[in-house]
């Protein structure tokens, strides 16, 4: 220690001892400015591991000012009032088990050791021989970590569905049932008559929460549009502390899942209520509270997790999806499910295009053995499973029976193509092909296999979960960045646009395209996928997802998908390639003119903010480029929405 | 014509200032304000709850990231060093005396005695010749009194005044209990004038969705027939004249 580090010493060891003695911040203040040197560990040396603390702190917060004030009261306390830790442990609670007693074998022997971090203990002889592990898996990891639940008030509810449709885990589902079935039902397992004239009066409807699964990110009280006209603060759901709802619920709960899924064939799949009833295949993820990207994730389990075939490009879709040892993929009770896969960044639409392509291979195969031995299976059969109309869940269901009386057919053949024909013969049923993933992959590392699947003109969905940064490693940015917007690599904001990927699809004119944010139009949301899923070619849904990588609180999640779609930052839209065959426009607006200024939006998120502490200038030029930038785009796209199909002339 | 006076124990050529708003931004705004006449300059707000969210937005999303996931320790990248809402507003605070011939008065709206005494000081040490007060209380606790609210403005300035030495100001509503002897009782706290609101920014109420509405209306040119005693109805030394300002006071401004 040289003789300046010395004095140095002294000196920070008595600002220290004042500290310490006094609480005086302004002393605190000082030692700060010397945390640099030696002199800080002289002082820890001297006064123990208080001091160490409050360095630590200190050092944390990188900046030294005055208004430091703030984070150093609480720790000038702490170092006065030292806790102490007692020798042995005081506490009577106990630690639940990983999973419930009452779970599956497989589930308690290595799900729930790999829970407790036990997982290098199980022997080899209990992991799947293939490497398929079982769905449905997160229903057992119980978090319980919400401190808040919503409770619901039936008497205000109108049944809109909203609800379950924000839920990014899947804990608020609303179920239809006959009233009889709740004769044994816990005293308070809430149930009214379901609204409307779509059931009749002995049908009642529960909007239930699932109180271990819960996150509280309060998003479903958030979107809740019903208030109480005499008490406006109470709405149709709230957020409530109490313990004791807590325990209760877990009682309804449980007596909820007893209950009988509705049959999906009798329920409106274009209403938000009607779809809502419809089992989520997709629960319970580890993803962050409040994620913006899982909503849409289960929209598609809903509507056609019974039939999906899932490719999963790696980020945090991947990651909540399917990280060992639970999944958040599972099955109805019939055991139809989701198959889900996932691939690397650089090739998911391929693989998800190679799905397709087997599928359809496997289907074409199929029907040409059922032609083959149409005399044998029964022409009317035959021509029934040929013909099928598949655009309805109906006739899905429908097509499902036939297949089963095929297979009993098939029993009683003795012909080697029969045999072939029973191992392919669920494929006669319609599939649904995704291929799910983030912007990273999308607009950047995988974006050459997007392109050749949208060129290929094969009947996938593409979803792609758009945070407008690489979410998963940190939020490094992506060709999705927005111009303006501070991410890593974009220290000082990043200086071009967001790539238009949306444009560049539809220039395919062969390929549905949309652009959808559920917190600013649900049923736009919900249109597009029914669309999406029935076109039978390329599908792209580009779905804005909020993050905590945008450095805003996600209980805001709705609140920044309406600015992000005021501001024309993400305006919304269809373009439908059979709505041109028609002769009608193909692509339709859904989202009005920008309304409010693009800095009353990017105010909100640090992300934008940040740059004008950092770098006003930049901030400044930014900023007022996006906004022209937006009415340039939007106005570009309602140009676009007016061309005549034909390109004879200009509609009005 | 001579039209000096005197405002905060100031002397100044006419006694057209303009108020606390974002004109105050821009130097070159203010050069135009000050050549086309304006006396002194009013700077904008800076809000002491404005300091204190930006401070904890900032801690939050860009010093204190640590997500528990092993691949992502942040999200954004950590800026260890730049200027925050007070640091701009000290800049420009010196930023305009550099530019400016007229005085400048600072304007703060403070929640806390903490923001009001280190803030104040700090503007002070900046350069400004005055300080504008405005403490916005809403009081809505059906058990305190009037008197208590006062003797919240009053212990404030008290406060305050042990701690800077530049002229201040208090902003008040102009239905603010008895205005003018609470403008008694401030000048013996030390205030070295008092200003009005013409009116507050207030939101509005929706009754169909039951939610409030904030909106932003600029105020019109009728707005100046705002008497000062609106609030105290000066009736006893005018009877027929309700917006003559109380005998002896001298300091009212709209």
């Amino acid at each position: 220690m040289g003789v300046a580090d010395q004095a140095d010493g002294e000196l920070v060891a008595d600002l220290v001892q004042q500290v310490v003695d006094e609480g005086d911040l302004a002393a605190a203040h000082l030692a700060g400015d010397y945390r640099e040197t030696g002199a800080v560990h002289q002082a820890i040396l001297q006064h123990g591991k208080g001091v160490a603390v409050f360095l630590a702190q200190v050092e944390k917060r990188g900046v030294w000012q005055q208004r430091e004030g703030l984070f150093l009261e609480p720790v000038v306390y702490l170092i006065q009032h030292e806790a102490e830790v007692p020798d042995q442990v005081t506490s009577g609670f106990d630690k639940p088990p990983a999973v419930s007693p009452d779970a599956p074998e497989f589930v308690r022997k290595v799900t729930a050791e790999i829970i407790a971090g036990r997982g290098d203990s199980i022997p080899v002889s209990l992991m799947p021989v293939d490497g398929t592990w079982p769905l449905g898996t997160a229903a057992y990891e119980k978090r319980n970590i919400a401190l808040e639940l919503p409770k619901w008030e039936p008497d205000l509810c109108t049944d809109c569905g909203k609800c379950p449709f924000a839920c990014p885990h899947g804990v608020i589902r609303s179920k239809v049932f006959k009233v009889e079935l709740t004769e044994n039902a816990p005293e308070a397992f809430l149930h009214a008559p379901v609204k409307g004239k779509d059931f009749g009066p002995e049908w009642h409807i529960a909007y239930q929460v699932a109180p271990d699964d819960c996150t509280g990110c309060a998003l479903c009280v958030e979107i809740c549009p019903i208030r109480d006209k005499k008490n406006p603060e109470r709405k149709a759901l709230n957020m409530t502390p109490d313990p004791a709802y807590k325990e209760q619920e877990r009682a309804s709960w449980d007596f909820f899942l007893t209950l009988p899924e509705y049959d999906r064939t009798k329920l409106k799949e274009t209403t938000l209520k009607g779809s809502m009833i419809m089992q989520p295949l997709f629960e319970f993820s580890g993803a962050c509270v409040g994620c913006g990207e899982t909503p849409y994730v289960k929209l598609a389990s809903q509507l056609f997790g019974d039939r999906m075939i899932v490719a999963n490009a790696t980020g945090c879709s991947s990651i909540y999806g399917g990280n060992l040892p639970t999944t958040p993929w599972t099955t109805n009770p019939e055991g139809r499910g989701p198959a889900w896969n996932n691939s690397l960044f650089e090739d998911t639409a391929e693989f998800g295009l190679g799905m397709q392509v087997a599928v359809a291979k496997q289907a074409t195969h199929a029907r040409g053995l059922v032609t083959e031995l149409a005399d044998r299976i029964g022409g009317e059969l035959a021509d029934a499973l040929l013909q099928a109309d598949q655009s309805s869940e109906a006739g899905i269901f429908e097509q499902r029976e036939r297949i089963e009386l095929l297979k009993q057919k098939l029993n009683g053949i003795d012909d080697l193509r029969a045999r072939v024909l029973e191992g392919i013969a669920d494929l006669l049923a319609r599939k649904s092909i995704w291929i799910m993933g983030g912007d990273g992959w999308a607009y950047d590392i995988g974006f050459g296999g997007l392109d050749h699947v949208l060129a290929s003109g094969h009947d996938v969905n593409i979803l792609l979960l758009d945070t407008e940064v690489y979410s998963n490693t940190g939020g490094q940015t992506s060709k999705a960045t927005p111009l303006g917007a501070v991410a890593k690599f974009s220290a000082s904001g990043k200086p071009t646009f967001k790539k238009d990927l949306a444009l560049m699809a539809m220039a395919y004119q062969n390929v549905y395209v949309a652009q959808v944010a559920f917190g600013a139009k649900d049923m736009q949301t919900l249109r597009t996928f029914l669309e999406a899923e029935s076109y039978p070619g390329p599908s792209v849904i580009i779905a804005y997802s909020p993050c905590i990588a945008h450095g805003v609180d996600l209980s805001n999640n709705l609140r920044q998908q309406e600015l992000a779609v005021n501001s024309g930052h993400w305006p919304l839209f269809r373009y439908d390639p059979r709505r041109a065959i028609k002769g009608e426009h193909p692509l339709k607006i859904d989202s009005k003119p920008p309304s409010i200024p693009f800095r009353d939006y990017a105010s909100t998120e640090t992300r934008f903010s940040v740059l004008q502490r950092t770098h006003p200038d930049l901030a400044e030029r930014y900023f007022s480029e996006a906004e022209k930038h937006a009415k340039r785009r939007f106005h570009l796209y309602e140009q676009l929405s007016h061309l005549a199909v034909d390109g004879s002339e200009e509609e009005k | 014509m001579d039209l000096t006076t005197n405002y905060l124990g100031m002397q100044l050529k006419n006694p057209l200032v303009p108020s606390a708003s974002p004109l105050s931004r821009s130097l070159e705004m203010a050069r135009i304000m000050e050549s086309a006449g304006a006396s002194a300059l009013i700077m904008y707000s800076l809000f002491e709850e404005a300091v204190t969210a930006e401070e904890e937005a900032m801690v939050r999303f860009l010093h204190h990231q640590e997500t528990g996931f092993g691949e992502a320790d942040g999200f954004l990248p950590d800026h260890m060093d730049f200027p925050g809402e007070l640091d701009r507003y000290l800049e420009q605070v010196a930023a305009l005396k550099a530019t400016l011939e007229i005085p400048l008065i600072a304007s703060l709206n403070g929640v806390t005695t903490g923001g009001w005494i280190d803030h104040a000081r700090e503007i002070q040490d900046a350069g400004a010749d005055a300080l504008e007060l405005n403490v916005y209380y809403i009081a809505a606790d059906i058990d305190q009194p009037g008197s208590q609210v006062e003797q919240r403005y009053l212990e404030l300035l008290k406060q305050l005044k042990q701690h800077i030495s530049i002229p201040i100001n208090m902003k008040l509503s102009s239905a603010f209990s008895s205005v003018s002897n609470m403008v008694k009782q401030l000048e013996e706290a030390g205030a070295q004038g008092v200003s009005l609101f013409n009116r507050f920014y207030q939101p509005d109420i929706d009754i169909h969705n039951l939610r409030l509405t904030p909106c932003l209306h600029p105020s019109t040119s009728s707005e100046v027939l705002l008497c000062p005693c609106a609030g105290s109805r000066c009736s006893t030394d005018a009877p027929n004249c309700h917006w003559a300002p109380p005998v002896g006071c001298t300091r009212w401004m709209t």
